[in-house]
C-alpha cells in the first residue's frame, strides 16, 4: 500500500499538517503549460486567447441583463486574490487556518481608516491595506508558531471570534453592528461612484470599472506566487509542510518560513478584504467571520489546494454557484418566496450549495484541478510495483 | 464572595454542557473525523425534543429519547453514507463534508420550525430550588450536573472495561493495526456517531433549559465549547471533559465582572473569552492539559 493511502491515527491527525492538508506532491502551474509542452506557440497562443477573453469578457457580459456574469467575474476574481493568499499559507506550507477572514477584516478596516477616515488615494491606501494585514500576520505567525496541525486550525477559529469581537468593538472605525461604508478607489477625475463614466474611447459601467481594476491585480498576484512558489522560499515551504524536522536538517529555518507564509498569506488577505470591502460599499463587521473563513477554504479545497490555478477557479466557482441556484431557484415549484417556515430561496440555494461541495468531494476529492490533471496527464496514481 | 460562589455554581452548570458537547467532537475525532456538524446535530436533537414534548405533547424523558434517535440514526447514516467513502481522505476534505452537512441540518430545522424562539418541553424552573448559605442552587442547574455525572461516568465505564470501549480506543491509536487484530472498524464507527448523537441531543436540551430558550442560534454555541476540546487536549476524553468544566467557569465568571471590572474589554467579551484562555494556556502547554506530546522520528 502506498504511503499516499495510508489512514492516520488521531495523534498524527491532531499534531502533523499533512494528516490535514492532501498528501500530493506540489505540482507545476497551470499558468505556465510551457513547462510542460516545452513549446512557445502553444504556450503564447494561449496566452492571446486567454488575454482576449479576459478583455472581452466584461463588454460582452456587462449589461444590466448579464450583470450576475460579471458580478461573478468581479467577485470571484477579488476572492481569488484572498484564497490565492490562503493556498500558500495552507496548501504550500501546511498551516491550516480558518482566520482567513480575520485578515481580509484587517485589510478592509485599514482601507476604511486610510481611504475613508484620511481621505488618501486608493494608490496608499491599497498597499498600505496588504502591509497592515501584514504586519498583523506577522504577529500572529509569531504567536501561533508553536502550534500545529489540529490545534493551530482550532486557534485560528479563535482568531476569527476574537477579531470579529475587537471589529464589534472599534465603533469609530467599523461603525459597531450597523456596519461603514468603505471608499471607492478614485483615480484622478474618474469618479466611481458614477453608474457610467467615459475612459477614453470607452464608456464604463461602475461594475466594468471595478472589473478592470480587479483582473490587472489579480495577474500580477498570480504571477508573483507563481514564481514565489518555485523559489527557495516556495520549496522551503513545501519542506515545512512535508516534514518538519527534516526540512530544519536541511538547513530550512522553520519558523521564519512559517512566519514568512502567514505574512505573505495575510498580506494578500488584506488587499483582498480592502477591494471586497470596497466593492460591496458596506460592510457589517460580523462579515468577517468564521463563515466567510470557511467560504475560503472550501475554494481552495474545490479549486485543489496545492496549485495557484487552483484556488482561482475555487474562487469563482463559490462566488457564481449561489448567484446561479438564485436565478434558478424561481422555477422550481415547491420554493417559497415569501419568509417565514417553509423551504425559502435563500434556504434552497444553502442547500444545494452544501450539496454540490460535499458530492463534489466525495467525487474528485483533488478539486477542479485534480479534474485537470487527470485529463492532461491520466489518473496520477503511483503504479505499484509487483 | 457570595456572587463569587453563585457564579463558579452557574459556570459549572454551563461546564457540564460544554464537557458534553466536547466529549461528542472528541469521540468522533478519535474515529479520525473533525466534526464541524456536532453544533447542528445538538440543533436538530433539541428541535425534535421540543416538538415532541410541546408540539405532541410527549412525556419529557420520552421526547428526549426521540430526540436521541432521529441524532443517532441521523449520525449513523451520514457516516454509512459519506464518510465510509472518504477514509483516507485529507482532514480538511473531511470539514468542508461536516461543514456542508451542518448547513443542510440548520436550514432544514429552521425552515420546518421557524426562526422565533421555542420552549423546550423540560420540568426546569428558575424559581425552585433551596439556598445554601447565599449561594442559590436551582433543579435545572443541579438536574443538568447531576446527569451530566451519571452520562460521563457511563461513558468512561464502558470506554475502559467493556470490549467495545477497548476496540475505540484501539482503533483511535492505530487503525489499520485494529482492523489486523480483528475488530471491525464499521461496528467502532456506529458505534461512536451513536455516542456523539445521544451527547449532541441531551445537550442540545440542557443547552436550550431554562433560562436560556431554543432558537436557531443554538448550533452554535457549539463552537464556543470548540476551546474546551483543545484545552484539554485533542483526543484526550478525559481532557475535552475537564476543558469543558473550565471553559464553563471562565465564561461566566467573565459575564459576571464584563461589566464591573473591564468593560474596556467590551461587552459580550465572555463569548471570546474561552478562546483567550485557550491561546494563553497553549502558549505554555502547546499540546493541551492532556494531549501527548507528537514524537517525530525523521
Amino acid at each position: 500500500m502506498s504511503s499516499e493511502t495510508k489512514k492516520l491515527s488521531v495523534e498524527e491527525i491532531a499534531a502533523t499538517p499533512a494528516g490535514i492538508i492532501a498528501p500530493k506532491p506540489a505540482s507545476r502551474s497551470i499558468f505556465n503549460p510551457a513547462a510542460r509542452t516545452g513549446n512557445p506557440a502553444v504556450t503564447w497562443t494561449i496566452r492571446v486567447v486567454a488575454a482576449i477573453v479576459l478583455i472581452a469578457y466584461p463588454f460582452l457580459l456587462g449589461s444590466d441583463k448579464n450583470r450576475i456574469w460579471l458580478l461573478i467575474g468581479t467577485q470571484g476574481a477579488i476572492l481569488a486574490i484572498g484564497a490565492l493568499g490562503l493556498t500558500v499559507l495552507t496548501g504550500y506550507t501546511g498551516l491550516a487556518s480558518l482566520g482567513h477572514a480575520f485578515f481580509l477584516g484587517v485589510g478592509a478596516y485599514a482601507a476604511a481608516y486610510f481611504g475613508g477616515n484620511l481621505g488618501w488615494s486608493v494608490l496608499l491606501w491599497l498597499p498600505l491595506s496588504g502591509i497592515v494585514a501584514g504586519l498583523i500576520g506577522w504577529f500572529i505567525g509569531w504567536l501561533t508558531l508553536r502550534f500545529r496541525g489540529l490545534y493551530l486550525t482550532f486557534v485560528t477559529i479563535g482568531l476569527a471570534f476574537i477579531g470579529g469581537h475587537v471589529f464589534l468593538n472599534l465603533k469609530d472605525l467599523s461603525g459597531g453592528s450597523s456596519g461603514r461604508a468603505f471608499p471607492r478607489p478614485t483615480f484622478g477625475d474618474i469618479d466611481w461612484n458614477a453608474s457610467s463614466s467615459v475612459i477614453g474611447p470607452l464608456t464604463l459601467s461602475r461594475d466594468q470599472k471595478f472589473y478592470f481594476l480587479v483582473v490587472p491585480i489579480l495577474l500580477l498576484i498570480v504571477l508573483f506566487t507563481s514564481n514565489v512558489t518555485r523559489t527557495r522560499m516556495g520549496r522551503a515551504f513545501q519542506a515545512v509542510r512535508d516534514r518538519e524536522v527534516a526540512a530544519e536538517l536541511m538547513g530550512i529555518n522553520v519558523a521564519r518560513t512559517k512566519i514568512i507564509a502567514f505574512v505573505y498569506s495575510a498580506t494578500l488577505g488584506g488587499i483582498c478584504g480592502a477591494l471586497f470591502a470596497s466593492y460591496l460599499r458596506r460592510v457589517q463587521p460580523d462579515f468577517w467571520g468564521l463563515d466567510l473563513s470557511f467560504q475560503f477554504i472550501a475554494m481552495i479545497i474545490i479549486g485543489g489546494i496545492v496549485s495557484v490555478g487552483g484556488p482561482i477557479l475555487g474562487a469563482l466557482l463559490i462566488t457564481a454557484l449561489p448567484q446561479l441556484i438564485d436565478l434558478f431557484a424561481d422555477k422550481i415549484p415547491f420554493v417559497q418566496q415569501g419568509a417565514g417556515a417553509g423551504i425559502t430561496k435563500g434556504d434552497l440555494s444553502e442547500i444545494i450549495n452544501a450539496l454540490f461541495l460535499a458530492l463534489f468531494l466525495v467525487v474528485e476529492p483533488n478539486g477542479l484541478v485534480g479534474i485537470y490533471r487527470r485529463i492532461r496527464f491520466g489518473s496520477g496514481k503511483p503504479k505499484l510495483s509487483k | 464572595m457570595s456572587t463569587f460562589l453563585q457564579l463558579i455554581v452557574q459556570g459549572i452548570a454551563l461546564g457540564s454542557i460544554y464537557a458534553l458537547i466536547a466529549l461528542g467532537f472528541t469521540v468522533v475525532l478519535l474515529a479520525g473525523v473533525v466534526n464541524f456538524a456536532q453544533g447542528s446535530f445538538m440543533l436538530l436533537g433539541a428541535y425534535v425534543v421540543s416538538w415532541l414534548a410541546v408540539d405532541m405533547q410527549v412525556p419529557f424523558l420520552l421526547a428526549v429519547a426521540g430526540g436521541i434517535l432521529v441524532t443517532v440514526l441521523l449520525g449513523v447514516a451520514f457516516e454509512q453514507l459519506f464518510l465510509r467513502r472518504m477514509a483516507a481522505r485529507p482532514v480538511f476534505t473531511l470539514i468542508m463534508i461536516t461543514l456542508g452537512l451542518d448547513t443542510i441540518l440548520r436550514v432544514i430545522t429552521s425552515a420546518i420550525w421557524g426562526y422565533d424562539p421555542r420552549r423546550n418541553g423540560d420540568p426546569f424552573t428558575l424559581s425552585t430550588g433551596f439556598n445554601v448559605g447565599e449561594v442559590h442552587l436551582n433543579w435545572g442547574d443541579i438536574t443538568i450536573v447531576i446527569v451530566t455525572f451519571i452520562l460521563l461516568g457511563l461513558f468512561f465505564a464502558f470506554f475502559k472495561y467493556t470490549k467495545y470501549g477497548v476496540a475505540m480506543r484501539a482503533a483511535a491509536l492505530d487503525r489499520e493495526a485494529a482492523a489486523a487484530v480483528g475488530i471491525s472498524l464499521s461496528q467502532v464507527y456506529i458505534l461512536t456517531w451513536t455516542v456523539a448523537g445521544v451527547l449532541a441531543t441531551i445537550g442540545g436540551v440542557f443547552l436550550a433549559s431554562v433560562p436560556r430558550s431554543l432558537d436557531t442560534t443554538l448550533g452554535f454555541t457549539a463552537l464556543r465549547a470548540f476551546p474546551a476540546v483543545i484545552l484539554g487536549g485533542l483526543g484526550s476524553p478525559v481532557g475535552a471533559v475537564v476543558g469543558g468544566v473550565i471553559m464553563g467557569v471562565v465564561e461566566v465568571l467573565v459575564a459576571g465582572y464584563n461589566q464591573q471590572y473591564f468593560p474596556w474589554l467590551g461587552s459580550g467579551f465572555n463569548q471570546v473569552s474561552t478562546y483567550v484562555v485557550l491561546i494563553i494556556v497553549l502558549l505554555v502547554r502547546p499540546y493541551g492539559l492532556f494531549g501527548k506530546k507528537e514524537v517525530e522520528r525523521v
